[in-house]
């Protein structure tokens, strides 16, 4: 098994509203004082009530009994259906705590599986009387025991993908960092060769310079993509994020390329969301130098940031909108996927990983972003962010 | 000296200097005569959709290109010059690590070569053997 019930929270953990919602279910449906989902532990041989209703007494608060007292054991040691009418006419009940005074008589204990078909334990309903179950009573036990397994499975698919976008971010931290290790060697060995470059043929010597670039044009991609790593992954805490700050800092980063080109950049008051920093601020440092590097020759951008507040949806609009060269209609539903560059990279370099930064942001703060252009006057990208809780 | 074996290729690839690279190792393989490069593959469309033009006896393609990419190319080429295109070999040049692309341009029947970069003389005259003896 890839996961132990511990890491699923079915061992040893708190009682939770979508299994309780299930034991509640039956009770109603099934018009029973007692229905519980039971968790064999096979190492301390117990039985552990992942939920529980209609539990007195001692068992309320232990939430669990040994292996032995229970008719709930069957179902997995069996793995399958346990039915009792009257439990002391059971066969299987024979001899078995089951068989004294104040003992339910009646029961029924429909198996629980884990996604590979393994018992773990049940969903048990019982009464005090004894009584003839029928098979609509049956199949309507057995349903919710389907459901319980459902949830059981959802839950292993969830821990599932985070371990696997764990792994991916991880992966992909470690090869960024052995692919800077090689082109750091290149890069001083070009520097060596630079230094008596006049034995080299002139064809030569502008390979070295070629060289070099390609090699700075790496470690831009290599700095792309791990900023990208940190967008993959489970969720991290979200905390409460000032975006006109993460502008602010976003503004003074490239203040270099505003000098350069002469831009103006106007906005509104951005609002506080909660959020992960190093995200938004990746996404907006994406944006805004989009805006400052796709520009018509001889033409200072200008860049109008605003932001229209959605009462109803309870989220915000935040709108960067240029005077550059646009995204033709044609290529503008393929900008936000990784790695697609619309411009050689000698005109307009890139390395085609900022948009798909920008959307896989805007996903994990449950948010939007949207490109509109007619092709030729300017661009405005909209991101949507929930507000602040 | 005799001539070289193959008369014209192009390349596509927006990679300014993989273009020199290529011409480069073309030149020295001795294997062909004319290099005409393109950098979007959109231009080479143009090219070839020229009444006028040389006979191309080979065509080299990189995947992963601004706007167009190299299969997005080869689809259009196909359905757009039929079988005086399928008369060209098609070598697909790429530093695509992507499985699935290797399996899509073996599953083609536009392409006739998969290669990875770097490009060598020896792949030239794989590429010279197809295109002397077409099978």
């Amino acid at each position: 098994m890839k996961f132990t019930l511990q890491d699923l929270g079915l061992l040893d953990a708190p009682p939770e509203p979508d299994f309780d919602n299930l034991t509640q279910l039956a009770c109603d449906l099934m018009q029973v004082p007692v229905a519980h989902i039971s968790v064999l532990d096979r190492d301390k041989k117990r039985i552990f009530f992942k939920s529980q209703q209609g539990h007195t007494g001692d068992l309320l608060r232990s939430r669990e009994l040994p292996m032995g007292q229970t008719y709930c054991q069957q179902v997995p040691l069996k793995s399958a259906p346990l039915i009792v009418n009257d439990a002391r006419l059971h066969p299987a009940l024979k001899g078995t705590p089951a068989q004294t005074p104040d003992q339910p008589r009646a029961y029924i204990g429909m198996p629980v599986y884990m996604p590979a078909g393994q018992v773990i334990g049940g969903l048990c309903v019982m009464r005090p009387d004894p009584h003839e179950w029928s098979e609509a009573e049956i199949a309507r036990a057995s349903k919710l025991a389907g459901c319980v397994s459902d949830l059981i499975h959802l839950r292993v698919a969830i821990r599932t993908s985070e371990q696997s976008r764990r792994e991916q971010r991880d992966f992909v931290y470690a090869i960024s960092h052995d692919l800077k290790s090689p082109a750091n060697t290149l890069r001083m060995i070009i520097d060596e060769i630079i230094l008596e470059k006049d034995r080299l043929s002139p064809d030569l010597q502008g390979f070295l310079g070629n060289g070099l670039a390609a090699l700075s044009r790496m470690d831009t991609q290599i700095e792309d993509v791990l900023t990208y790593a940190h967008t993959i992954g489970p969720k991290q805490g979200f905390t409460t994020v000032d975006l006109s700050q993460l502008l602010a800092e976003v503004i003074a980063h490239r203040q270099g390329m505003i000098d350069e080109t002469g831009a103006t950049i106007t906005a509104e008051a951005l609002p506080t969301v909660k959020g992960d920093a190093i995200q938004l601020r990746a996404m907006l440092d994406n944006l805004i130098s989009n805006s400052l590097k796709f520009t018509r020759p001889d033409v200072p951008p200008r860049i109008t940031i605003t932001v229209r507040h959605d009462p109803e949806w309870r989220g915000h609009r935040i709108s960067i909108a240029d005077n550059g060269i646009g995204i033709p209609k044609q290529d503008q539903t393929k900008v936000f996927d990784m790695f697609t560059r619309l411009h050689l990279p000698d005109i307009y370099p890139g390395t085609g990983i900022g948009l798909a930064l920008c959307r896989r942001a805007a996903e994990n703060h449950n948010g939007t972003i949207a490109v509109a252009s007619d092709g030729t006057n300017g661009t405005t990208f909209t991101v949507t962010l929930a507000e602040a809780a | 000296m005799t001539s070289p074996p193959i008369k014209t290729v192009i390349t596509i690839d927006d990679e300014k200097i993989d273009q020199l690279l290529y011409k480069r190792i073309m030149e020295r393989s001795g294997l062909i005569e004319t290099v005409i490069p393109f950098r979007m593959a959109q231009d080479a469309l143009d090219f070839l959709a020229l009444e006028d033009r040389v006979t191309v006896d080979a065509v080299f393609v990189d995947i992963n290109m601004p706007r167009m990419n190299g299969f997005e190319f080869l689809d259009i080429a196909a359905e757009r010059f039929g079988s005086d295109f399928a008369k060209c070999v098609v070598v697909m040049l790429t530093t695509s690590l992507d499985p699935e692309d290797q399996a899509r341009a073996e599953a083609s029947e536009t392409i006739n070569k998969f290669l990875r970069k770097p490009l060598s003389i020896e792949d030239l005259q794989e590429v010279a053997q197809l295109v002397l003896n077409p099978t």
